[in-house]
């Protein structure tokens, strides 16, 4: 059974909101995600252990000195998910080829019974190169679920199929790791390549290809 | 004077009066490797009140009607049993939003082919689309 909704969020102390670009990114994260404070938003995020489109293990370490786009959903989403990577396949071109580089978009299953790491690999392939499609065991994905705060639920459909519920939500991982936003999955691709600009110049003190 | 109009119109143009549903502006996206579930979008306008109530493909083991409804960041797929078409009214499905799910695609959705479907309402039959397929990456009907 995937996990339920992480209910169970505790805000860190006072120190936690010490840096200023961090608390606003973590407000910003926070008015997107009503039951995260703006202190428990600047956690999203930890280390995973998961399985790429080439069978290979990878980690969060893999992805490190780049900047991420973390966004969960699975194969057989017929609107959101298809929808969300089409918008942020289009985001991307409109960045320079240089802003492009060193960027990954980690496209992680909430649903590993049917997405397989070839399944999951060659479907987040065909968005664009930038695209990784991540699977693994339901006891590999729970931890990571629970620290984005994904909420994935099984619901049956008409004819014995299934959907998956899930939190459709981009979030930004900075080459260092830490969390830095969200785009919300409605914004249009000149508005999410707009944010993710914006976000480059926030983060100062961090490798930035903006 | 409806009946008189629908009559006349019967008379005038039988595959209008059969189907006097107007659909526009219909897509499918492109589906990836391996994604056997794809999603027709469309925008439809009746000038009488009616409701689309069934939908088939010979392309896929099943079509019905669904609506990605978002609460907060949450997105959950509600099964349609109909969808109402008052009159006149320009009724859109359109991504993250209503769309007709295709299920069990007996093969992928390419670019540049097209996908068929019956639709069935409820006072006008059934009427035959022939709706083509945009690139994975469309956000919109073609032009």
């Amino acid at each position: 059974m995937p996990p339920k909704r992480n209910q169970g969020l505790k805000a860190p102390g006072i120190l936690g909101l010490a840096a200023g670009g961090i608390v606003i990114a973590g407000m910003a994260a926070a008015a997107l995600l009503p039951h995260l404070t703006a202190a428990a938003a600047t956690s999203i995020g930890g280390p995973f252990a998961l399985i790429d489109g080439a069978g290979q293990a990878v980690t969060d370490k893999t992805y490190l000195g780049r900047w991420k786009l973390i966004y969960f959903g699975y194969t057989h989403c017929p609107d959101a998910c298809p929808t969300t990577l089409s918008d942020i396949g289009a985001a991307l071109d409109k960045l320079t080829p240089t802003e492009r580089k060193n960027l990954s978009v980690l496209f992680i299953t909430v649903d590993p019974e049917r997405d397989t790491p070839k399944v999951i690999g060659d479907y987040a392939k065909a968005f664009g190169q930038e695209f990784i499609g991540l699977t693994g065991t339901q006891a590999a994905l729970a931890p990571v679920e629970q620290s984005f705060r994904v909420y994935a639920q099984k619901h049956a459909l008409k004819g014995g199929d299934y959907a998956m519920d899930h939190s459709s939500i981009i979030y930004v991982m900075a080459p260092d790791g830490h969390f830095v936003g969200l785009l919300d999955d409605g914004l249009s691709p000149v508005e999410m390549a707009q944010r993710l600009m914006q976000m480059g110049r926030e983060s100062k003190g961090r490798k930035s290809f903006f | 004077m409806l009946r008189t109009a629908i009559l006349m119109g019967l008379m005038a143009s039988p595959a209008l009066a059969q189907s006097p549903v107007t659909v526009s502006g219909a897509w499918a996206r492109a589906t990836a490797p391996g994604q056997t579930t794809g999603a027709v979008y469309m925008s439809l306008t009746s000038p009488r009140d009616d409701a689309l109530t069934g939908i088939a493909s010979p392309q896929a083991d099943m079509a019905m009607l669904h609506k990605t409804v978002h609460e907060g960041h949450m997105t959950d797929m509600e099964d349609m049993d109909a969808l109402q078409l008052p009159a006149g009214k320009k009724v859109t499905l359109a991504p993250h939003g209503m769309h007709v799910m295709l299920m069990g695609l007996k093969s992928p959705l390419k670019a540049g082919e097209t996908v068929s479907l019956d639709l069935n309402f409820l006072n006008s039959g059934t009427e035959h689309i022939t709706v083509p397929v945009e690139p994975l990456g469309a956000s919109g009907p073609p032009g």
